[in-house]
């Protein structure tokens, strides 16, 4: 696991365990990091592809400008998971695919 | 540098693209923005705007100085309807979308 | 919501300009995009570089972490994080987006204290994930405590970038070298140089990447060193093209801008009060031109103390007594760290009637 328990320069701090799940699967994480954090300590970069050309997405800038880490959060699509920490039962998705813009009950 | 390198990556813009602008004769960031959408996609040329004006300096000659940097516009952030539409302080065009009925018979 | 000024930015450079606006009695209003206080103190773990005189030699966190408890204490002082400026109402009310609402706030005085970014490195395969920017491997690393990867390549030479790769190295990541793809390397400060060099972590001039390959994310890179290919496997690319000031919302008040190579590009024209050509606009921090973290303090407390001036909170002889303490501790810290830097700093307030551009078209 990519976690750094022991920091060389930072002081320990109480970890407050919360479980989230990502693509259906249960991770358990720390509260307090962001959502792109809690992936990438499960070794999971790619988090979306582009619209175009379907490349792998992920982190890049980590603060929120470059708009390349995109994860489905609680249903809500395009969030950027660098700006958004984790929560209890936060359910995550991939941003694999634009969301239908029409809503469903104006389907013809 | 290889042409078919990425500059915008929202959008996927590469090098080659841009170049193809150029040689019709763009001249600002703006313009190249409006022909290929580089810069129109979810960041809004927070990332793209230095290498496409090194790119442009590069063909045109113009210094850094001469280009001006990508018009941003309001929102400035990415903003989403429903939020908009959550805006009780004066009545809202984006709200009357969201709501039942005619926005005119209001 | 109703104030006397906002702060743009709750980073060093917002914390210190509220700190010192609400000390003279202003009501202040910071505004924060992220979820907390502490802008790029928050992942900065080194000593601070060129504090100004007085100030004890502390860590960026220390430091974050005073400021914003100062903060939090003061009743002069309103926080919101999670909250972006997103625009401007026709009545000068600016509109924020905190996720779920939009709220308007009115205030008298503006200071644009949003900092700076990194620029991206660009070769085939650099969108891929595991390709980050130095600045976001910092803050995996001291913010969120995970390590982005077991190994890497540091692109670019600066001090930032050398620092970056002693506190990733310092953490377990193997990092196999600092590239640069000048004949020169870029870091000043020799000190990092002599560190770097006795932690083995190899320096390659006349380096740069040809290409990142991955099956979804970075697992190769193709380097070419002096012309020569060579092949390692990495899992991280960590990029420094540069600090770029963060600019955006002076655009939607008709700032005036200014190019300047050294202060990092096009920012917003400003006096020696730190007021841009747009009344009641004021900018500092990164924002308003890169430079060393001491500066960065300095120029809040300038702007700090100039909205409290132009409220009429001190009367202009205290604050020109004030402010010019202030400018040669500015002068001072910034000499120190780069005369350049010293210099554009002050060739950029001197020539505000030059700005390049002086109103937008289009």
């Amino acid at each position: 696991m990519s976690y750094i328990r022991q920091h060389p320069r930072l002081p320990d701090v109480n970890v407050e365990e919360v479980t989230i799940h990502y693509d259906g699967i249960p991770i358990k994480t720390r509260k307090g990091i962001s959502v792109a954090a809690a992936l990438m300590e499960q070794d999971i970069k790619k988090l979306g592809e582009s619209r175009k050309l379907n490349q792998s997405r992920g982190l890049f800038c980590a603060i929120g400008r470059c708009h390349s880490c995109f994860v489905t959060i609680n249903g809500e699509e395009h969030v950027r998971s660098c700006m958004v920490t984790v929560e209890d039962h936060m359910e995550i998705y991939p941003n694999l695919r634009d969301p239908d813009v029409r809503s469903r009950c104006n389907e013809d | 540098m290889d042409k078919s390198v990425m500059i915008c990556r929202c959008e996927e813009i590469n090098i080659d693209e841009i170049e193809t602008v150029l040689k019709l004769g763009a001249e600002r960031f703006d313009d190249i923005k409006r022909i290929t959408r580089c810069g129109m996609g979810p960041c809004q040329a927070k990332m793209c705007f230095k290498p496409v004006a090194q790119l442009i300096s590069d063909y045109t000659g113009k210094s850094l100085s001469e280009i001006p940097p990508a018009r941003a516009r309001m929102p400035l952030r990415m903003t989403r309807m429903s939020v908009m539409a959550s805006n009780q302080d004066s009545g809202s065009t984006v709200k009357a979308v969201f709501e039942d009925g005619d926005p005119d018979d209001k | 919501m109703k104030t006397e000024l906002i702060v743009v930015g709750g980073g060093p450079a917002g914390l210190m300009a509220a700190l010192e606006a609400a000390e003279k009695n202003v009501m202040v209003t910071i505004i924060e995009e992220s979820h907390q206080l502490g802008g790029q103190f928050r992942q900065q773990t080194q000593f601070l570089d060129s504090l100004p005189e007085g100030m004890p030699r502390m860590r960026g966190v220390e430091l974050a972490n005073e400021l914003v408890k100062k903060v939090t204490n003061n009743d002069n002082i309103q926080v919101y994080t999670n909250h972006a400026v997103i625009g401007l109402y026709e009545d000068g009310r600016v509109g924020l987006n905190n996720g779920k609402e939009i709220l308007s706030c009115q205030t008298e005085k503006i200071i644009v204290a949003t900092g700076a970014d990194i620029q991206a490195v660009f070769f085939p395969g650099w969108t891929l994930p595991g390709v980050m920017t130095i600045g976001a491997s910092q803050i995996m690393v001291n913010r969120e405590r995970i390590k982005p990867g077991n190994s890497t390549f540091i692109v670019g030479s600066s001090d930032f970038a050398l620092e970056v790769a002693l506190q990733l190295e310092e953490v377990g990541i193997n990092v196999l070298g600092i590239i640069e793809k000048d004949s020169k390397f870029h870091y000043r400060k020799q000190a990092l140089g002599e560190q770097v060099k006795e932690k083995g972590i190899p320096l390659f001039k006349n380096t740069f990447i040809e290409q990142a390959q991955g099956n979804g994310q970075v697992e190769r890179v193709i380097l070419n060193h002096n012309g020569k290919r060579e092949e390692y496997e990495v899992d991280l690319i960590c990029v420094d093209g540069g600090l770029n000031p963060i600019v955006e919302l002076c655009q939607l008040y008709d700032c005036s801008f200014t190019y300047n190579e050294t202060l990092g590009g096009w920012i917003p024209s400003y006096q020696s009060n730190f007021q841009t050509s747009a009344d009641g606009v004021f900018v500092a921090g990164n924002a308003a031109g890169i430079t060393c973290q001491g500066a960065v303090l300095v120029t809040g407390k300038l702007a700090g103390l100039s909205v409290a001036e132009s409220l009429g909170k001190v009367s202009a002889q205290e604050a020109n007594l004030i402010r010019s303490h202030y400018w040669s501790e500015l002068s001072k810290v910034e000499q120190e760290f780069n005369p350049l830097v010293h210099e554009a700093r002050m060739e950029h307030v001197q020539n505000i009637d030059q700005a390049q551009i002086k109103v937008y078209e289009s």
